[in-house]
């Protein structure tokens, strides 16, 4: 669907799907790669583009940026990831076993749903950091609590709609038991809508990761982080651009190949609906 | 109908009252003591204890909750400690700010994403379409705080066309409308576009085409005011988000609103103060949702007519 020609939109797509994969690659792959180490400080060559051995630049302090990129990447990429899994099984489950419950039960499920919902998405997530400290494990709780609440109302949605389905119904004919009959037989239905969800919800975790470390509310100082880099930047932003860009550049390509392969995966489950 | 609009405004009591419950439990069962952060790690024990007194934090936390209530039922919000002065007054102050910011900002989204929204529906799956669904999803994916920077150095630093930060003339408020505004016109022209493209196939849009009706009055009659509705609960839900106060743009552009408070509260550790916002920006969210339903009501024939059945 993008790109100005059908071929464009094809090489488009494809580029956003390696870029994706280069990025999990690299996962794995940071600490066994020849990096220099990202905290090395290097005090005569701060916020040079073209220094010696540092082929993106420098950025604070003489630190390299190539470097602190792709461990700032393993970290925030990382998080995320944990973040999503994470708020999408908790809000599998309370959507899911309040919809299959029914009754009292689903009202006050719902209740909890609404009362998260009213608490304001960044602010909550910026709160709960600020609160718990700067650790990784904080970014991940407070990601979390600003994110399950979507999915727990689509897995309302999605357990209110299965159930009327003719098959659920032969399957509670046969006297499955209620947790298996989710389990076994709701839940996998449910699954490539939640994909979908769950590929959107990467990249506002990617995001909202970077806005607490711009923030200074992400992990610790000295970690390598990308909204750190970001945050950096603004000192120097018209003697060195670089220093915004290089990030920048990153993380809006992150984030953009991320939504095009949540377009995609929305497009193929459309067709196959 | 009344009925249905009367379920809606008691649903929000319940919500508020959680908010402001689990807040306060929150708050006051994290680590992070206001009273070190007021007078400093090295106070005495004697002024530390008189300070907790004054406060009213040594007493035990339910009696300190029902205390709060009470007072929040009589329309007290308490007083900030890091400010000391009426949370209430504080938020009212500040405010303003974030409501010019969050009308102009969402304003600007609107004006823009309406014709792209339509437009890429009406060329659907030719260049215009790929071409603007193309810059939505760019819109959509740079950061606030990637965008925001380029801008300054853009239009404040390299070409001194606009203030670089700060508030008070019409001048100030156009690089921080244009940063938030951005983002939410990549939502707004894709979830537009999406709602559109089913609109401009369904059967009375093609009977008005039929009828021999011009595109500008089909599009603007027959198929924006349709493909409106399901976009309007993501505009509430944006604008009751901006209403809370945007951190990031009001932190990058030093404006005044109630993000920023809301921030130097949290440094602070000012209990009174980010309860009151906290609820603050709840009652704004449950307020606007209930709006919403009465203007879908307004919308859509079919939600006044169905609850009259209801009823």
């Amino acid at each position: 669907m993008l790109g100005a020609t059908k071929h464009g939109a094809k090489a488009l797509l494809r580029f956003c799907y390696a870029w994706l994969g280069l990025l999990l690659a690299l996962v794995a792959l940071v600490p066994l790669l020849p990096l220099i180490d990202p905290t090395r400080q290097d005090l005569g060559q701060e916020y040079v583009f073209s220094a010696a051995g540092h082929w993106l630049g420098t950025g604070e302090n003489g630190i390299d940026l190539a470097s602190n990129l792709a461990w700032g990447m393993r970290l925030s990429v990382g998080l995320a990831f944990a973040s999503v899994l994470l708020s999408s099984l908790l809000g599998l489950l309370w959507g899911g076993f309040a919809a299959s419950r029914g009754g009292l039960i689903e009202r006050l499920f719902l209740v909890v749903v609404d009362v998260a919902d009213a608490f304001p998405g960044l602010l909550l997530v910026i709160a709960l950091a600020s609160v718990l400290g700067p650790r990784p494990e904080n970014v991940v709780i407070a990601l979390v609590m600003g994110s399950w609440v979507g999915y727990a109302r689509l897995a309302r949605a999605q357990v209110l709609s299965l159930r009327e389905e003719p098959y659920v119904e032969a399957v509670r004919a046969l006297g499955i038991p209620s947790w298996r009959r989710f389990l076994r037989h709701v839940a996998p239905q449910m699954l490539p809508s939640f994909f979908v969800k769950m590929t959107y919800g990467l990249s506002s975790a990617i995001l909202a990761e970077a806005s607490l470390g711009f923030l200074g509310l992400g992990s610790p100082p000295g970690t390598p982080s990308w909204g750190q880099l970001l945050m950096q930047s603004r000192d120097v932003l018209t003697s060195a651009p670089h220093a915004l860009l290089v990030p920048g550049v990153s993380l809006t390509l992150t984030v953009f190949a991320v939504n095009v392969v949540g377009d995609d995966l929305r497009d193929k489950l459309e067709g196959i609906r | 109908m009344k009925r249905y609009l009367l379920g809606r405004i008691l649903w929000g009591l319940p919500v508020l009252w959680g908010v402001l419950s689990v807040t306060f439990f929150l708050l006051h069962l994290v680590p992070g003591d206001p009273v070190s952060l007021l007078l400093g790690e090295g106070a005495e024990e004697s002024d530390r204890l008189a300070l907790r007194q004054t406060l009213g934090l040594e007493r035990p936390l339910v009696d300190q909750y029902f205390t709060y209530v009470l007072q929040l039922a009589k329309g007290n919000w308490g007083e900030s400690i890091s400010h000391r002065l009426p949370v209430l007054d504080l938020i009212l102050e500040r405010f303003p700010s974030t409501l010019l910011l969050t009308l102009t900002s969402l304003t600007f989204a609107t004006l823009v994403s309406v014709p792209i929204g339509l437009g890429t529906a009406a060329y659907r799956g030719r260049w215009p379409d790929r071409l603007g669904m193309f810059l939505a999803l760019m819109g959509h994916s740079v950061p606030l705080f990637v965008i925001a920077p380029l801008v300054v150095l853009a239009f404040a630093i390299d070409l001194p066309l606009l203030p670089v930060s700060g508030s008070g003339t019409w001048a100030h408020l156009v690089l921080p409308t244009f940063c938030l505004g951005f983002g939410l016109c990549g939502l707004l022209s894709r979830m537009l576009r999406s709602s559109a493209v089913d609109v401009v196939g369904s059967m009375h849009v093609r009977a008005a085409r039929s009828r021999g009706i011009g595109p500008w009055r089909l599009y603007s009659r027959y198929i924006l005011k349709v493909s409106v509705l399901p976009v309007l609960s993501v505009w509430g839900g944006l604008l009751g988000g901006l209403l809370g106060g945007a951190v990031v743009t009001e932190t990058l552009f030093d404006w005044p609103g109630l993000g920023r408070l809301f921030y130097t509260a949290f440094q602070a550790r000012d209990y009174p103060l980010i309860q009151g916002i906290v609820l603050w920006i709840s009652v704004v969210y449950v307020g606007i949702q209930v709006l919403l339903d009465f203007a879908y009501a307004g919308l859509d024939p079919r939600i006044r007519l169905g609850a009259e059945e209801g009823a």
